[in-house]
């Protein structure tokens, strides 16, 4: 803000007749006057003054702009609103923002910079009213989508209801000076933003609202900007679009790399980077785990998702289930009970879908089960439902822990084990998606039983 | 300004003695080069003098012309973009980085693109349509941003936009809204010299595209269609920034008794949407009426506006934000609109 000169009032009043004439004009415009050659009373000196009163005169309306001066010694810049008066004759004028300018140039000023350079890169545009409640906002970055869409579905709320303000407890909402500079929050955990607002209107400022920018503190990762891309450039895809082959391929490059190394393929190699490479490969499983699971989260989310109503033999779907994991029970120890041959359960379901829900129960019994424990599935029939059973022996869960169990990104507490906290999510979409129900039966030291309802066949 | 530049492209092939060049081949290249130098020469004097002697910089400044090379780098940009995210599904293969470290295939495919990138933006500033409207965004933009700080013009919300989105009509009320946030984002790509594919209409974005497949390595079709679908699906002209105005143009002349005579007042209706309906009332196109809004064009101005209808008082009034110090002729209120169009019809 460029600083009045000390002892300028705020408001500057003048008033000029039919002719243009200044016939009343406060000290500061009556002082201009003489010092550009005029009279009081008598003709308007300051040229684009004068235009700008005889304009409002001829247009019957009011106008406003930016004039310049010279007076002999001094540019300045003064803020113009002229009115008619009353009799419609002659016209009122109130000048403003009264500065010293350098020369009759642009007056760049650090602030002009800095407001220039915060315009260009902020990430979030909003106009805000005088008192400071949302016009429209405008944003970049998928973090700041939800805050655009909120702020203009919910137009006329104050700014401040869309982000977490930091360090602010003060009720808002505040005055602007207070608020220009503060830093925000969008997302709980996510990028934090500084905050300028910028006061619109040159006779008072905010007096025509502000200008609220957002600005991170730095950009989304780079990845994200290629997954952007990659997202428009499929049509909004997604992971389950063309992104999924995008994002599988390196990370599946980086695994392949990694187990050369570990294996010490390319050569003899010391047994720590050894580890450290197989330390690498497990990550890489884990990343692309968690692509997988969110690719299939965006496909059960999406609007209009739905399943194959096949007839199908849940004994069969439980047989390929143990099959594919066979492998890794048998690593730790643990015994996979199914059904005998020639046992059948007809239901209607997709079977690929089936297959993924047993799959993601069995593995989960797998990985949190100890060392010789033992994993049963069993199939079963009520009134109009078939239904299949992962049963484990190892220590369950208390009730608290199993009532969230099938929130999305749930853990538990667990970290580190490379899970996503989505797969029982998932499932349980999957199971809602074929007219079903998933149902987990436990307490703690009986272990757990996770039941999948799926209507019998008809 | 075409010829000047490119046969810069082409590096002149190095003559290494153990690959010595054909001497026709070497002439030819010189012969070329000279060419390229003589029709420079040729036209130093003209531009010069026009930039030297011209006191109006709003066409030719240093801002409107680095605008106007942002917008083509940005369009070239994207273009690879779309091409590198496509590809990187395709493994490289073993031999394409012989010798040196990771370091150096990484430089190497930086200048690659880099070299691309420039050849991609001259090839699509070759078409003289595609600049115009590049220069007539440039100058819409730098002529928004002037009102706002001569004449406290919001370049995004105005008055006309504003009665709009509360229009008791949903559909006009949610295209004013859209037109809002397009223009919003329109302000704030043009401090970046970002011009989104998006935002071209079709046959402007089929030259980019064009330009771009005649330079791609790309030989695989299922590629090539998937880029194509890809830049096909992100440019839907009728959500664009100048789609969304157009449209509220028709949904006003639809609907108010006064036509389009509203969208022609700067501070009511806003400078874009001001520029669009000077464009359809005059018809002319709307670069070209982006153009007339420049000091050396008020003949065409005031003729445009009181063609389409506008009293003389209402061109006096436009005259204020674009031109202050301007008045016009005393008797300009006798001329007919009729003879407005005349005049202007003579000319063109």
């Amino acid at each position: 803000m460029t600083g009045d000169p000390s002892g300028t009032p705020a408001e500057v009043h003048g008033r000029t007749d039919a002719e243009d004439r200044l016939v009343f004009a406060d000290e500061m415009l009556g002082g201009l006057q003489t010092r550009c050659g005029g009279n009081l009373p008598g003709v308007i000196a300051v040229p684009e003054l004068r235009e700008l009163a005889s304009r409002t005169r001829h247009f019957k309306a009011p106008l406003a702009r930016e004039i310049r001066a010279f007076d002999g010694e001094r540019h300045i810049s003064i803020w113009a609103e002229t009115a008619p008066d009353r009799s419609g004759n002659g016209c009122l004028i109130s000048l403003f923002n009264w500065r010293n300018i350098a020369s009759d140039h642009e007056p760049e000023t650090d602030d002009m910079h800095r407001n220039a350079c915060d315009r260009a890169t902020a990430d979030a545009i909003v106009r805000l009213d005088p008192s400071q409640c949302v016009l429209y906002a405008v944003g970049e970055g998928r973090d700041l989508a939800d805050m655009v869409e909120a702020m203009n579905a919910g137009k006329g709320r104050l700014w401040t209801e869309f982000v977490e303000l930091e360090n602010i407890e003060h009720r808002q909402p505040l005055h602007w000076r207070l608020l220009d500079g503060a830093r925000c929050r969008v997302e709980r955990k996510g990028r934090t933003f500084a905050v300028r607002l910028l006061p619109l209107g040159r006779s008072h400022p905010g007096k025509e609202g502000f200008e609220l920018l957002l600005i991170a503190d730095y950009p989304l990762p780079a990845q994200n900007d290629i997954q952007h891309l990659a997202q428009e450039a499929a049509s909004r895809d997604g992971l389950s679009g063309e992104l999924g082959p995008v994002l599988r391929q390196p990370i599946s490059r980086i695994i392949a790399n990694a187990e050369t190394i570990r294996a010490r393929l390319a050569g003899p190699l010391s047994d720590e980077y050894s580890h450290y490479a197989a330390d690498i490969a497990t990550a890489g499983q884990h990343l692309l785990a968690l692509v997988d699971d969110l690719a299939d989260l965006e496909v059960v989310e999406a609007e209009g998702f739905s399943t194959a109503p096949d007839l199908i033999d849940l004994v069969e779907v439980a047989r390929q289930a143990t099959g594919i994991l066979g492998m890794r029970a048998r690593e730790k120890q643990i015994d996979l009970i199914v059904p005998t041959d020639g046992t059948k359960q007809a239901a209607t379901g997709e079977f690929r879908r089936v297959l993924q829900i047993l799959l993601n129960l069995i593995g989960n019994a797998i990985n949190y089960a100890p060392p010789g424990a033992k994993i049963t599935v069993t199939v079963g029939e009520g009134k109009g439902t078939a239904s299949v059973t992962v049963a484990d022996n190892g220590p369950g869960m208390a009730e608290s822990d199993a009532a969230r169990v099938f929130d999305k990104f749930e853990r538990l507490g667990r970290s580190g084990d490379g899970g996503s906290g989505l797969g029982l999510h998932i499932s349980r979409r999957l199971a809602h998606a074929m007219g079903g129900e998933l149902l987990l039966d436990t307490k703690p030291g009986e272990g757990a039983r996770f039941t999948l309802y799926l209507p019998v066949a008809a | 300004m075409t010829v000047y530049g490119q046969g810069m492209n082409e590096p002149i092939a190095p003559s290494e003695p153990d690959n010595p060049l054909p001497s026709s081949s070497v002439e030819d290249v010189m012969r070329d080069e000279l060419a390229y130098g003589d029709a420079t020469l040729g036209t130093v004097g003209p531009i010069l003098g026009h930039l030297v002697l011209n006191h109006d910089h709003s066409l030719f400044s240093d801002e409107i012309v680095a605008r106007v090379r942002g917008m083509l780098a940005s369009v070239a940009h994207q273009l690879i973009d779309i091409e590198t995210v496509q590809a990187g599904s395709i493994e490289r293969k073993p031999g394409d980085v012989k010798g040196g470290g990771e370091g150096d295939a990484a430089n190497s495919d930086l200048e690659i693109k880099a070299e691309r990138l420039e050849s991609l933006t001259n090839a699509i500033a070759a078409d003289a349509g595609f600049l115009q409207h590049c220069h007539s965004l440039a100058i819409e933009y730098q002529l928004a941003a002037h009102l706002k700080a001569r004449n406290s013009l919001d370049p995004v919300l105005s008055p006309l936009i504003q009665a709009m989105i509360a229009d008791k009509d949903k559909s006009t009320a949610s295209i004013a809204m859209a037109t809002l946030a397009a223009q919003a984002r329109f302000m704030q790509q043009q401090r970046r010299m970002v011009l989104p594919l998006a935002e071209l209409r079709a046959n402007l974005a089929q030259h980019a595209v064009q330009c771009w497949r005649s330079g791609s390595s790309v030989t695989d079709d299922d590629m090539l269609t998937k880029i194509m679908n890809a830049q096909r699906s992100a440019s839907d002209e009728t959500r664009s920034r100048l789609g969304l105005i157009r449209q509220l143009l028709d949904t006003m002349a639809r609907t108010t008794s006064g036509g389009l005579a509203g969208s022609l007042s700067i501070p009511h209706a806003g400078l874009s949407i001001f520029i669009s309906a000077l464009g359809a009332t005059g018809g002319i196109t709307r670069e070209d009426a982006a153009l007339i809004t420049n000091d050396r064009q008020m003949a065409r101005l005031a003729l445009t506006l009181r063609g389409a209808g506008l009293q003389a008082q209402a061109v006096q009034e436009q005259f204020h934000y674009l031109h202050p110090n301007i008045e016009l002729p005393a008797d300009f209120d006798t001329l007919r609109p009729d003879r407005a169009r005349d005049m202007l019809g003579a000319r063109s």
